[in-house]
């Protein structure tokens, strides 16, 4: 994996979970408040939209059935309907019975009388005697037919229309339609009914059963409203699509099957929405810029050790050891870095040893081929010396140089160990050198029982004792005996040799004792024999020295378990 | 898992945001049901259908839907709609209009049938006549006086000669029908006189039936062709113009109310044809609308003389339109050259 693609993807892990952690709860934090705010404000100005709509439709419904009492009044009266038959309109008793009747309603409408054939007579507004309403078309034929009080909206076609809403009731006298008594709504009576009962940013519509314009308020300057509502009840419309920013609230009154239309702003105006929702795209907007700042400053800071330390494990895969990691901290990317000096360092130090190890060892085979050069040469050498001895008759040059040859050629054979026999006839040979060397200074005797000659004994293991013997107990010159004996016990091999000689000096079996190395020159064949003895059966397998018999020269004894070649083994 | 995330995160945006918006109850409480309805397609102007409208749905509580348009253009509509109709009835339109479409139209015999007056009655009732128009001649009575215009011949004579309104009857229906009328009303060949009317018209031809009456009112024509209840109507409103009715007589073509073939508020569009024939609309028709009644017992204005009406076959009519308009056409072109 490289560095880029794995801080990438690093990085986005991280934005993922910043952008969860901090843009998703502030964005159903403001949509819940947002949403709530509107909802609560919506319904507050629903309800008080709803109860200033009752309370007109109610004083609508209350004025329309005072004004039809009024009409019942005044079509009971005997003497309005005399009057009405005789088609005169100057008569001071029926305008004080007309205003009489009406009294209470006096402000809240006009009250007039027509005759039969719709000519205005008497009325309580303004007018001229001699206006005319249609007797068959309109309200005065629907009051004639039906017979109670009828309630219409003036029509828009009307040559002279009269208010925007009349009642009538036909009066009778002897059976017959004598006039009508009719009740006219103005725009001044509307205002009246309808002011101070809604707020000021809304507008009231009073509409007749078919939906047609009855009365606007002032704030309704759009003449086509009440058309465009019309459509949208008989097309199924919706209510919003007649006016976007307008919440409408209708009302029928059940009586006369007018509708009142209360129109509203909307308590949330539209650019207060926008402006609500721009600022939480704004506050959204700046919660994302933060988290992809922090975002990228956190996997910076967790990114860049990684990097550098898996930088520096791929140098390490290349070999290279010393590369080392900063570490800047003690958070835990920092106990990794030091942990990979460390390691490092570790690896470099075991590399060295075994490249010294290495070394060694190859120095070890060139010495020893060269030390397997040297011998052949000799030999030879040895070989030539034999036969120029015999050749010049001179017996003991050829001798020694055949006992040379034979030791040089036992003692760098492979074998670590070799037969007892052989090790004795290796100590005949060295024997003989020596004989040859001090003529008549000692005597050699081996007693070396014939079963133990095939047992194993570490190979040059005798002939640094017998030397010891003949170089350092007869140094003074005096002549001697050596004895080199076997023999078994148990389990256990005793080999002794003893000389009578002048016997190791305190000093130096002192040294011996305490394992030190000996000065330079003296029984380095003991110490040697002593170290391979321990080396191969144990410390306490060492050289012992014993009192030699007679009280003179000295005794060596070496024990070494009995060991046999196996069968069909080759040593 | 990120998908799951956006997925509830719109869930939640989704139910949040439709939680303000809600549909109108009120508005399906109050809204008539389909047997308290009627769609109808006028071509009347609105001081026509609106008070006849308005005390028809008074009185039989049934909401009307109206939809205004051109004759032709609403004629159209529903032959195109003839599948599935949207119109219940057709207000409006000459009667040699409505033969055009006649097989768009479902016969009915209204209860005032037997009262109409002679004439006007369709034959198998394919629609309802609504009010009889006869076609009149009109002069500016400042520069003419009543003896100079009295007969469809005076406008072959060569001194009205370019001074004659006349609309073009290859757009206007109504001027086709005055054609049609002084043809009818003129002895001697048919097509002859044709050319000898367009030759006085002089190449002058009004694009439009409304402007023969302001054309003759402001004085750039002395006398003019058209209907009787467009020049009554101007007149009240104080244009310069005295009224002819033809020596020969003249044509009292019908305008027709026709319920369309497989109407969906059938009963209704019957209540509606009705209420039109009636004997109170037909009193309005004369008292407000400045038109004559199609029915023998309501009396026309005091005012209106009685029209000498001749026997207008608006089937044949309507048969030779084409070779009408082609020479019409064919003349014109020499009158313009």
């Amino acid at each position: 994996m490289s560095g880029v693609s794995m801080r990438s993807s690093f990085q986005k892990k991280l934005m993922g979970a910043f952008l969860a952690v901090g843009v998703i709860p502030l964005l159903v934090c403001v949509l819940l408040i947002l949403n709530l705010f509107r909802l609560t404000l919506v319904g507050s100005a629903n309800s008080i939209a709803e109860d200033q709509l009752s309370t007109m439709t109610a004083g609508f419904g209350e004025l329309l059935t005072a004004c039809g009492e009024v009409l019942e009044d005044l079509g009971g009266q005997r003497q309005v309907a005399a009057a009405l038959e005789s088609r005169e309109g100057r008569d001071t008793r029926i305008y004080n019975a007309l205003y009489d009747t009406a009294a209470p309603l006096l402000r809240d409408a006009d009250f007039s009388l027509y005759d039969e054939a719709g000519r205005l007579l008497y009325t309580t507004g303004s007018g001229n005697v001699g206006e005319a309403l249609s007797v068959n078309w309109g309200l005065l034929a629907a009051a004639a037919e039906r017979g109670g009080v009828v309630c219409r909206a003036v029509s828009p076609y009307d040559a002279q229309p009269r208010g925007r809403m009349q009642l009538a009731r036909a009066v009778y006298g002897g059976g017959r339609v004598v006039g009508y008594g009719v009740a006219e709504l103005g725009d001044a009576h509307f205002a009246r009914l309808l002011g101070g009962k809604y707020t000021a940013d809304s507008d009231v519509l009073v509409l007749d059963p078919f939906w047609d314009q009855v009365y606007a308020t002032p704030g309704i300057q759009d003449e086509s409203l009440p058309q465009r509502l019309r459509a949208c009840l008989l097309e199924g419309g919706s209510l919003s699509e007649v006016e976007a920013d307008k919440n409408y609230h209708i009302l029928r009154q059940e009586e006369s099957g007018f509708v009142v239309v209360l129109r509203q702003s909307q308590p949330l105006a539209a650019w207060v929405t926008r402006l609500f929702y721009l600022a939480a795209a704004v506050s959204l907007l700046l919660c994302l810029a933060l988290c992809l700042w922090v975002s990228v400053r956190f996997s910076r800071q967790i990114v860049r050790p990684i990097r550098s330390l898996n930088n520096a494990m791929a140098a390490v895969e290349e070999g290279e050891l010393d590369v080392r990691v900063e570490v800047p901290g003690t958070d835990e990317i920092s106990q990794l870095s030091g942990r990979f000096n460390r390691m490092t360092q570790r690896l470099k130090a075991n590399l060295e040893d075994s490249i010294r190890q290495q070394q060694e060892l190859g120095d070890a085979q060139i010495r020893m081929m060269q030390a397997q050069l040297n011998p052949h040469f000799l030999y030879n050498t040895l070989d030539t010396i034999k036969w120029m001895g015999k050749i010049n008759q001179v017996p003991e040059v050829a001798t020694i140089s055949a006992d040379l040859a034979d030791i040089l050629r036992r003692s760098i054979s492979g074998d670590e160990f070799v037969e007892l026999r052989e090790e004795t006839e290796l100590l005949e040979r060295y024997v003989e050198i020596q004989r040859i060397r001090f003529p008549g200074k000692f005597e050699y005797e081996a007693r070396i029982p014939a079963e133990l000659s095939d047992v194993l004994v570490p190979k040059l293991m005798l002939q640094p004792l017998v030397e010891n013997a003949i170089i350092h107990g007869f140094e003074d010159g005096s002549h001697g005996h050596i004895q080199v004996a076997a023999l078994q016990r148990g389990e256990e091999l005793i080999l002794t040799v003893q000389d009578d000689g002048c016997g190791m000096s305190q000093e130096s079996l002192e040294r011996f004792h305490s394992h030190r190395e000996p000065k330079s020159g003296r029984h380095y064949g003991l110490y040697n024999v002593d170290a391979i003895l321990r080396l191969h059966y144990g410390a306490e397998h060492g050289i012992t020295f014993l009192p030699p018999a007679g009280g003179k020269g000295t005794c060596i004894r070496v024990i070494l378990p009995v060991s046999r070649r196996e069968e069909g083994k080759e040593a | 898992m990120k998908g799951r995330v956006w997925a509830l995160f719109c869930c939640l945006a989704v139910l949040l945001s439709a939680c303000g918006s809600s549909p109108d109850p009120v508005m399906e409480a109050l809204a008539p049901a389909e047997e308290e309805r009627l769609v109808v397609y006028t071509s009347h102007k609105e001081e026509v259908y609106g008070p006849i409208v308005k005390e028809f749905e008074e009185r039989t509580g049934i909401w009307v839907e109206v939809v205004t348009g051109g004759t032709n253009e609403l004629l159209e509509r529903i032959s195109g709609e003839r599948q599935e109709p949207r119109c219940d009835v057709m207000f409006g339109g000459g009667v040699e209009s409505l033969q055009m479409y006649e097989d768009c139209f479902e016969p009915y015999t209204g209860s005032g049938a037997a009262l109409l007056k002679p004439g006007l009655r369709p034959e198998g009732d394919r629609w309802t006549p609504f009010s009889s128009l006869p076609v009149v001649l009109i002069y500016n009575t400042r520069l003419v006086s009543s003896e100079e215009v009295t007969s469809w011949a005076d406008l072959l004579d060569s001194r009205w000669r370019g001074r004659i309104a006349f609309a073009d009857p290859a757009v206007s229906g109504s001027s086709y029908t005055a054609a049609i009328t002084m043809l009818l009303c003129l002895s001697g060949d048919l097509w002859e006189n044709l050319a000898a009317f367009e030759e006085n018209l002089d190449g002058r031809i009004l694009e439009d039936s409304g402007d023969v009456v302001t054309a003759v009112d402001t004085g750039s024509c002395s006398i003019g062709v058209t209907l009787e209840e467009t020049a009554l109507k101007r007149q009240s409103q104080g244009a310069n113009i005295a009224i002819v009715y033809p020596e020969e007589g003249t044509s009292t073509l019908p305008d027709g109310t026709a319920l369309v073939l497989g109407a969906r508020h059938g009963d209704n569009a019957k209540a509606f044809l009705e209420f039109v024939q009636g004997a109170d609309v037909q009193a309005l028709v004369v008292s407000d609308f400045a038109r004559r009644s199609v029915r023998s017992d309501v009396a026309d204005r005091d005012s209106l003389p009685a029209v000498k009406g001749i026997d207008y076959d608006a089937h044949w009519a309507s048969g030779i339109k084409e070779e009408f308009l082609s020479r019409w056409e064919a003349g014109r072109g020499e009158g313009g050259a």
